[in-house]
């Protein structure tokens, strides 16, 4: 896998009359990987994922593909002379092309025997063989999904945009779906970027994840990366529950309501975020109260409360009695991060 | 862009006209008149059109009757009879110099107590020929109405009847004033009809202010305030459109629960139909042809105009839906131009004729040689478009509707430009609602009058202007052929749209 | 789909092509003859009038072409096309219009021996503009159950108490009627002529409504006892082809009132030469054709019109309802007069 980024975004800006969707984003995508971009509804990935396929221009920075510009200051490359697939949320088929006449639409320069071969083999690799001569309205939703993804794989892009791919799908269908999907592209050389704003698909899915919010880009790295090392709580947050609890940095130090971790923090007031996974129930530790606990299947889930500071907790036994307990940090997965 | 602008010259062309050149003299209190008739009609035409047209849709719809199946589609046919030739039909037939009436008199000793010569004779007769449009649209509608919705007022308590009341028809609303919109405009824009049924209308005063005053600033003034009551109604039919789109959302279409009609109601349901039918179409053709066989028409010039007529409205057909669909394409980024591009349809076709000299002017004294035949047609082939953008536009802007924002993005990230996506996507999605448009367009230019009176060739006349001709000589016997000649011609065109209509919810035809 | 419409779409165009190619090709045959051709817009829309230019052809070579249309709208139309109107010759069945084509300076003065001759002073405008070749009257139909002659042998008659409601007459829409009213302010003054019109409001059997044809089988129907027409319609009923019509024509008979004694009110059917007359000589010479005996004879025969000139016997079935005395009065006086008449009736509240 080479790590050369065939797509570069650099400083992207783009605003709607006084909404600033998108502020200073720079991100790359390398051709074999997926990237996942994650945030909340709002933050300004979906503009961006039409950025990035020309459907808008970028009013700031530079988008470019294996060093040729396609949206900068100085002009604007339609999305049909990029090189870039996309998927929409809705799939959009076109409702009067059948299956295989969908698939084969963006490659209608190909000669024919050549673009019957290459969709029949996009069918197969994502198993609608049998749903060939199908019209887009019978298929179900998954199936749907996977038209709509061989069809912009046809065209063999650099580039696969996917915005969030699996948000029309639920349950079973979603999880049977998206390893289908995956077992796809995993015999693609296209950058894949998949837009999502489920923590646990991204992480799942993604080879790199970017992180935003309000228009920003937070983080960018690996999954374990940026679930393990936060930039900030904002960003913590974006990939599951967290709780934050009050914290003071003496000598290295770190004095917190739930037990002391050592810190290489200046000293002063800091914040301690922590996974639910890294506060466990303990025999001895910080002493706490278990103000409520759940039972979430094969675990507990257990707010406890100390000094007025909550945080929540997975307990793998069971629940245990609601009063007075014990517990301890994993120093691993907790962050602590200075100020108040 | 290019498709709006001229579409809106004839309209700039009477804004212009309105304000240059001498006014007539013409009374006050006589202009007063005039627009309380204009309106009364118009009241009067929407009113009896909603009524019945709603009426025979939930009919047909959500009953079944003996002869339902033909009604369905048989009741949108009076579509095809030109408002003018019902005007001449029912004039002349309810004369009270008629031999009907006479026969009444001296042998059932009493009169009719009702003029076909006045508004409300007036307004029996355009409802006649314009109760079509709201039927076809609450037909629709009732067609796509969520079932859903009706069975939640049966459970909360109400009669099918009050179901009906309560949620069809408010639902429906929207297809309500849609249809009701366009018969009113129908009924400002006519031409023939309400001249010959001597009911003096503000198209009187366009006719009187130019050809006894021979002052066009006035008669273009007289369209003013119908341009203005046009704009209103179209923007009425837009949102009844906008309604519309989010009623077509309903995921799965289940069989909608229809009531069988037996003994008196059933016979009163046919009573009905057959009544709207025979007043719409059948006995206006019947008197027509019964008075025609006095005479022995012209049939080499008749079949001369119909080919004419045929011709045009192939050809005028197949360009303004290619101009609508140029505009419905490009109205994303100028909706203004487009309604304004619409407002020919509701302008009284005299003030229209005025109108559509101006850009017809241009022509002529700016391309040399250009009064000859082709550029004749050209001219009337684009002031049929300017005239019926409306007619043609609603249909295709709902069929592009159907063409997601999305798909036309898909299409252009697969490859495809702006073009090749609308010839390839959007073009071939709508095409079911291109052909709707282009026959009502056909079926509107067979009937077309004041455009084709004035921009006509050497020696080439239409149906209409036969039929108008032979009216403007009182030989109505001789009227009632090319009449009837419009009908045959635009009958199969009619039939056609409305069983595709049946044919939208699955299992209904 | 696609290939479908696109197929339906040429093949439109195709047949359109074709039948312009056809009639562009019969149109340069006739202009490549040694006679040519003229354009002929006209204002009267009779089927009659199609056997008379038929006629012309064949005697004299020159093809007509012909745009009908009313009047103002043919006159809108010349002027829209400017230098480039193809227009020679425009035609019209009231005077009034003749005069709102004169006041838009549409026409030329043709000086033609043969016209002079063939028409009266009275029915050509002063300068020689236009020309009216036939003549209609626009008089009375009265039921002779009811109705002695000589009730309605003035146009005062009309509007006395006699005939209170009783009387059927159409719209002040109509141009006959206007031109009717404007002889009587150019005869009367516009006072009298006033006093008449509200006579006639007073004696309306009811609100104006149909045509001539109309008004006469009212009459017939008994809802009036006296109905204003023109001479024409009565002539066509009394000779046509619907039954019913003669009958009514039986009963209904004709009277031709007179106006100060000399004479009924008649008004013209006329041509003019445009002013840029492209075939401008073979505009006069059909314009002569029409005003000729042979033309003023087939017209009268074919459209129940009288002939324009007094030494041209009106003929059958004509004949029989042309034994009248026409007012002198120049066609040109009243024809100034429709606006004023207009504006008059609408005082008087003559819808």
């Amino acid at each position: 896998m080479s790590d050369a980024p065939i797509l570069t975004i650099a400083h992207a800006g783009k605003s709607y009359s006084r909404h600033v969707a998108l502020d200073d984003v720079s991100l790359a995508l390398a051709p074999g990987r997926i990237t996942c971009l994650l945030g909340p509804s709002g933050c300004g990935k979906s503009t961006l994922l039409r950025l990035i396929a020309g459907l808008e221009p970028a009013d700031a920075g530079e988008i470019a593909m294996a060093g040729a510009l396609l949206s900068s200051a100085a002009g604007h490359v339609p999305p049909e002379q990029r090189d870039i697939g996309l998927v929409f949320q809705d799939f959009a088929l076109f409702p009067h092309l059948d299956v295989t006449a969908n698939v084969g639409f963006g490659i209608a320069h190909l000669a024919r025997a050549e673009r019957a071969e290459r969709v029949a083999a996009l069918l197969e690799r994502f198993r609608l063989s049998h749903r060939a001569k199908a019209w887009p309205h019978t298929l179900s939703g998954g199936e749907q999904q996977r038209v709509a993804i061989a069809r912009a794989l046809a065209r063999d892009p650099a580039v696969l945009l996917l915005d969030e791919p699996f948000s029309g799908l639920d349950g079973d269908l979603r999880a049977e779906v998206r390893r289908q999907v995956l077992d796809g592209l995993a015999e693609t050389r296209a950058a894949v970027l998949i837009v999502t704003h489920d923590p646990e698909e991204a992480m799942l899915m993604a080879d790199a994840l970017a992180l935003m919010r309000d228009g920003r880009v937070l983080q960018a790295g690996t999954p374990a990366e940026c679930y393990a090392r936060p930039v900030s709580i904002e960003a913590a947050r974006l990939l599951g529950q967290v709780s934050v609890v009050p914290a003071v940095v003496r000598g290295g130090v770190a004095e917190t309501p739930f037990g002391s971790l050592p810190a290489d923090l200046p000293d002063g007031a800091a914040r301690l975020m922590l996974r639910p996974e890294a506060l466990a129930l303990a025999e001895a530790g910080a002493p706490v109260t278990v103000t409520a606990a759940r039972l979430g299947g094969g675990f507990s889930e257990i707010i406890v409360e100390a000094e007025g500071a909550t945080a929540s907790l997975r307990h793998a036994g069971g629940a245990p009695p609601i009063g007075r307990g014990f517990v301890r940090i994993d120093p691993a997965r907790a962050r602590l991060f200075a100020g108040s | 862009m290019l498709a709006a602008i001229a579409a809106a010259l004839p309209l700039a062309g009477i804004v212009a006209a309105a304000f240059s050149g001498a006014t007539a003299d013409i009374a006050a209190a006589d202009v007063g008149r005039y627009a309380l008739t204009s309106a009364g009609l118009a009241l009067l035409v929407g009113v009896i059109t909603a009524i019945a047209g709603t009426l025979a849709a939930w009919l047909v719809v959500m009953h079944r009757f003996p002869g339902r199946d033909i009604f369905a589609w048989a009741l949108a046919l009076p579509l095809a009879a030109p408002a003018f030739a019902l005007a001449y039909a029912y004039g002349d037939l309810f004369d009270v110099a008629g031999g009907l009436r006479i026969w009444m008199r001296g042998t059932l000793g009493f009169d009719m107590p009702f003029e076909m010569r006045t508004i409300s004779g007036a307004a029996f007769v355009l409802s006649c020929a314009f109760y079509p449009y709201v039927y076809l649209a609450m037909r629709a509608a009732f067609l796509n109405q969520s079932v859903t919705a009706l069975e939640a007022a049966r459970t909360l308590g109400c009669s099918q009847r009050r179901a009906f009341l309560r949620a069809a028809l408010p639902l429906a609303r929207p297809a309500l004033a849609a249809g009701a919109a366009l018969a009113i405009m129908e009924t400002l824009a006519d031409y023939g009809a309400v001249q010959f049924l001597s009911v003096q209308t503000l198209t009187t005063g366009v006719v009187r202010a130019w050809s006894v005053y021979g002052s066009t600033a006035s008669a273009a003034q007289f369209a003013l305030p119908l341009l203005g009551a046009a704009a209103l109604l179209l923007w009425i039919e837009r949102a009844g459109r906008r309604g519309r789109g989010y009623e077509a959302n309903r995921a799965r279409w289940r069989e909608l629960p229809v009531t069988r009609l037996t003994g008196v109601k059933a016979v009163l349901a046919v009573t009905f139909c057959l009544l709207l039918l025979t007043l719409g179409l059948l006995l206006p053709c019947f008197w027509l042809a019964w008075n025609g066989l006095n005479v022995s028409p012209d049939w080499v010039r008749l079949f001369d105009a119909a080919e004419h007529s045929l011709i045009l409205s192939v050809a005028g057909a197949a360009i303004t839906v290619a101009l609508a669909t140029a505009l419905a394409l490009g109205a994303a980024k100028l909706p203004l131009a487009a309604r304004v591009a619409s407002l020919g349809y509701a302008t009284p076709g005299a003030v229209m004729a005025i109108g559509l000299l101006a850009p017809a002017a241009l022509i002529w004294r700016i391309v040399p040689g250009a009064t000859g035949f082709a550029v004749a047609i050209g001219l009337l082939l684009y002031a049929y478009a300017a005239r019926l953008m409306a007619a043609a536009l609603e249909p295709v802007d709902a069929g592009l509707a159907k063409v997601t924002p999305n798909m036309i993005w898909a299409s252009r990230s697969l490859g495809r430009g702006p073009v090749s996506t609308a010839w390839h996507v959007q073009l071939p999605i709508a095409r079911g609602a291109l052909l709707t448009a282009g026959l009502l367009v056909f079926i509107d230019i067979l009937k077309e009058l004041p455009a084709t009176l004035i921009l006509r060739p050497f020696n080439f006349d239409t149906l209409a202007v036969i039929a108008s001709n032979y009216a403007l000589d009182e030989r109505l016997e001789q009227a009632g052929w090319p009449s009837l000649l419009i009908i045959a011609l635009a009958l199969p065109a009619v039939i056609w749209l409305t069983r595709k209509i049946a044919r939208s919810r699955p299992g209904a035809a | 789909m696609n290939r479908r419409s696109l197929l339906g779409l040429a093949a439109g165009i195709a047949m359109l092509a074709a039948c312009g190619a056809q009639t562009n090709q019969s149109a340069e045959g006739g202009a490549g003859g040694a006679a040519g051709e003229v354009n002929l817009y006209s204002a009267r829309h009779y089927d009659g009038d199609k056997e008379v230019l038929a006629k012309f052809t064949e005697e004299t070579g020159i093809r007509v072409n012909v745009i009908e249309g009313r009047p103002d709208e043919l006159v809108a139309r010349i002027q829209s096309e400017g230098e480039a109107s193809p227009a020679d010759l425009f035609v019209a069945a009231d005077a009034g219009a003749m005069w709102r084509a004169q006041q838009a300076n549409l026409f030329q003065p043709t000086q033609s021996e043969a016209l002079n001759t063939a028409i009266p002073a009275q029915y050509r405008d002063p300068e020689n503009r236009w020309f009216g070749f036939v003549r209609r009257a626009r008089i009375v139909a009265y039921d002779s159950a009811k109705v002695r002659p000589e009730e309605v042998d003035t146009y005062e008659k009309l509007a006395s108490p006699r005939f209170r409601g009783k009387l059927c007459v159409r719209s002040s829409d109509s141009v006959y009627n206007l031109s009717l009213l404007g002889a009587l302010i150019e005869a009367w003054g516009p006072q009298r002529a006033e006093e008449w019109a509200r006579g006639i409001v007073a004696n309306m059997a009811r609100p104006p409504e149909g045509g001539d044809r109309d008004q006469i089988r009212a009459v017939g129907a008994g809802v009036c006892e006296v109905a204003i027409t023109n001479s024409y319609y009565y002539i066509r009923m009394a000779n046509g082809d619907n039954a019913d019509d003669r009958a009514v024509t039986e009963r209904v008979k004709l009277a031709f009132p007179s106006l100060d004694g000399q004479g009924a009110h008649v008004n013209v059917a006329a041509g003019g030469v445009m002013a840029r007359a492209p075939h401008r000589d073979n505009a006069v010479r059909l314009l002569e054709f029409l005003a000729s005996a042979d033309g003023q004879t087939r017209i009268s025969r074919l459209n129940n019109e009288y002939p324009a000139s007094p030494n041209v016997p009106a003929p059958d079935p004509v004949a029989a309802h042309a034994n009248f005395t026409a007012h002198p009065m120049p066609v040109a006086a009243f024809a100034a007069r429709q606006p004023e008449a207009q504006s008059l009736m609408s005082r008087v509240g003559w819808r």
